[in-house]
């Protein structure tokens, strides 16, 4: 078989997919080093569907025992991966990541074969080594170790498109608009904001196949899966963004500081080309420049900068706050590596040497680029091994899931950690360790406790809108929970002794609690819980 | 024939590949249920709607992924349109269903042309 310039690309997405699976290197038994909040509301998410058997409504524990409060989690992905996690057996929050994971990988085939399309074999190339581990990982590699879960799968589906779109503006194939179809519908269901970014391309691919004598044919191919499912969602749509203040409302706003701070995690969240090193951006920036005087043939890469560029730096101006159309900042290597591979096979085409030798030089300067990758990539899952959810806890969730009635409300007096306590699946109120030393501090000083306590409440995320349905397109809303409390009216109150200092005053409350109408029904190593009688 | 064993070679090859791109699973029991379920689940149903259109192995697992991905959409007309709840028969009968109108709508290609349009 002889050797393709493709075959090196297979083997690329095979050691992204290594790559990238292997960072948060999560175990089976327990959902431990799940990184950040947001994951754990992914993992709730697939697991509300194994645990109710449809994704519509949320389970009566996250609306406050109400069972008319949808889902406003898009569901394809959730759906892909209940299934994978029921046929297979395998805990939800390692099938989610395993799709998030496979996706971020075929990410760098489809720019293969869409670099492909618009410059050449060595171009695409040589942007799939850069791809696999773009330089800085840290900071592009984010979206798949932290949060960006589903918008990691829907970016893709963007590449897969745009890939789509072009092969259909030079090959006018039907197929090429099916395959755009689906992309679309993955958009649609797994997170439909980022149809704002495609839509622009979407209107004129649907312009390029009207204008086909085939046209309904086309115009089929193009819009019936994505027509579909957009129909049956649609009282969906209208209950859930219509419970939300408008994040995308225009207008004029020039104090978008969220928009191009470094606060949270660095900007990580919303990651910028200062993230790459400063010779790739050279090399991007030049790219760019050598694709000007042949701007036509070169059209799809300009325009796709040029929109990046719109999307990231100025659309915060005009919409009030565009922070999910913002992540796709994350797609800049997708754009800047092939700009920089562009100007270096330009370069190297300077040198007039046999095609070869080309090809070999195109090589080394890839394996070198993934070298460079790996280099800072291998400090990455070490640094990713801290667990938020430890197995004593996982083990003490479990017995709460399987010896509580669903809506059950549940009190946690030290359960705040990056919203893992969302895998109680019960009604749940928590207390900031803030607020836990202040109390603490009062009663040390004082000797005094009262039983009111300032909490937050659990999953807050999966409700968002806090909408209700209360008739096929009409809603209502519904409040979040007092966030003052009476310890007294809880259920279940759970404890978990942090060190000494923590364990000391938990035995106060408890005490308390005892000499009351509560008694112990859990206690394993430093965690005991306590149920009303 | 000729077209079902490019088929079955390109069924074989995936696979293999999603046994690799597993291995950073730790457990060996989990490296084969992901990669036989997310193959039966997610790229067989996809696979067979692009494998009849002539690309190479590559771009069409690549096209397979998606296609197969979205094809479930049907577990959201199910669920939302239908109420027909969601478990191991609804996942395996979705994905199995769009595999054989894929293979059907297919057939000529499949099992009787001597080659197919590429």
């Amino acid at each position: 078989m002889k050797l393709r310039p493709e075959h090196i690309a297979l083997a690329l997405v095979v050691l992204a997919a290594f790559f990238y699976l292997n960072l948060d290197g999560l175990p089976l038994t327990h959902p431990g080093n799940i990184k950040a909040a947001d994951p754990f509301y992914h993992t709730a998410a697939t697991e509300n569907i194994l645990d109710t058997n449809q994704w519509l409504y949320y389970p009566a524990w996250v609306g406050f025992g109400r069972t008319n409060v949808p889902n406003v989690q898009p569901p394809l992905l959730y759906m892909q991966a209940a299934a994978l996690s029921s046929w297979s057996g395998l805990p939800s929050w390692t099938t989610v990541y395993f799709i998030v994971g496979l996706f971020a990988a075929l990410g760098v085939g489809m720019a293969f074969f869409l670099v492909q399309r618009v410059f050449n074999h060595q171009v695409a190339l040589l942007a799939a080594f850069a791809l696999v581990l773009p330089l800085r990982p840290f900071a592009w590699l984010y979206g798949i170790y932290i949060g960006l879960w589903i918008q990691v799968v829907s970016f893709m589906a963007v590449i897969g498109f745009v890939w789509m779109a072009v092969a259909y503006w030079q090959d006018k194939q039907r197929w090429q608009l099916w395959i755009a179809n689906c992309a679309i519908t993955i958009i649609m269901l797994v997170h439909p904001q980022d149809l704002i970014a495609v839509f622009p391309l979407w209107l004129a691919l649907a312009w390029k196949a009207w204008k086909n004598p085939e046209r309904i044919k086309n115009i089929l191919a193009l819009i019936s899966i994505s027509a579909i499912a957009f129909t049956v969602l649609l009282p969906h749509w209208i209950w859930v963004w219509g419970g939300r203040s408008s994040n995308l409302a225009p207008g004029w706003y020039t104090t978008q500081e969220s928009a191009f701070g470094t606060g949270y995690s660095g900007g990580l969240v919303l990651p910028e080309p200062t993230f790459f090193p400063w010779y790739v951006l050279f090399f991007g920036i030049f790219g760019f420049c050598l694709m000007l005087p042949r701007w036509k043939k070169n059209l799809p890469w300009i325009i796709g900068i040029a929109a990046m560029l719109f999307i990231s730096y100025v659309t915060p101006f005009v919409l009030k706050d565009p922070y999910y159309l913002l992540r796709l900042r994350a797609l800049f290597p997708y754009i800047i590596l092939p700009a920089a591979a562009f100007a270096i096979v330009a370069l190297l085409s300077m040198f007039r040497l046999h095609d070869v030798l080309r090809w070999i030089a195109v090589f080394i300067v890839g394996v070198l680029a993934l070298i460079t990758g790996y280099v800072q990539y291998r400090e990455l899952p070490a640094q990713l091994s801290g667990e938020h959810l430890p197995l004593e806890r996982w083990n003490s969730y479990l017995w709460l899931q399987s010896n509580t009635a669903m809506n059950s409300t549940l009190f946690m007096l030290e359960g705040t950690s990056q919203a893992n306590p969302t895998m109680t699946k019960r009604i749940t109120a928590q207390v900031d360790i803030q607020e836990l030393a202040r109390k603490a501090q009062l009663y040390a000083i004082n000797q005094t406790l009262d039983q009111f306590w300032t909490v937050e409440w659990n999953a807050a995320t999966l409700r968002d809108a806090h909408i209700q349905r209360t008739g096929l397109f009409s809603f209502s809303t519904y409040p979040e929970g007092p966030s003052k409390v009476d310890i007294n009216d809880f259920d279940y109150v759970y404890f978990e002794n942090l060190n000494e200092g923590i364990a000391q005053f938990n035995a106060v409350i408890a005490q308390r609690l005892l000499n009351q109408s509560y008694r112990a029904v859990y206690q394993q190593g430093s965690i005991f819980i306590l149920r009303r009688q | 024939m000729k077209n079902l064993h490019r088929f079955g070679f390109s069924t074989i090859c995936s696979f293999a590949l999603l046994i690799a791109l597993a291995f950073a699973f730790k457990d060996t029991f989990a490296i084969l249920a992901a990669a036989f379920w997310y193959l039966a689940l997610v790229i067989l149903p996809g696979l067979a709607w692009t494998y009849p259109l002539g690309q190479r192995f590559f771009q069409t697992f690549l096209l397979a992924n998606l296609a197969g991905f979205a094809s479930g959409f049907i577990y959201v007309v199910l669920d939302v349109a239908f109420r027909i709840p969601l478990n191991k028969v609804t996942f395996l009968a979705v994905p199995a269903f769009v595999t054989l109108a894929g293979i059907l709508y297919w057939r000529k290609h499949y099992f009787f042309a001597e080659e197919t349009e590429r």
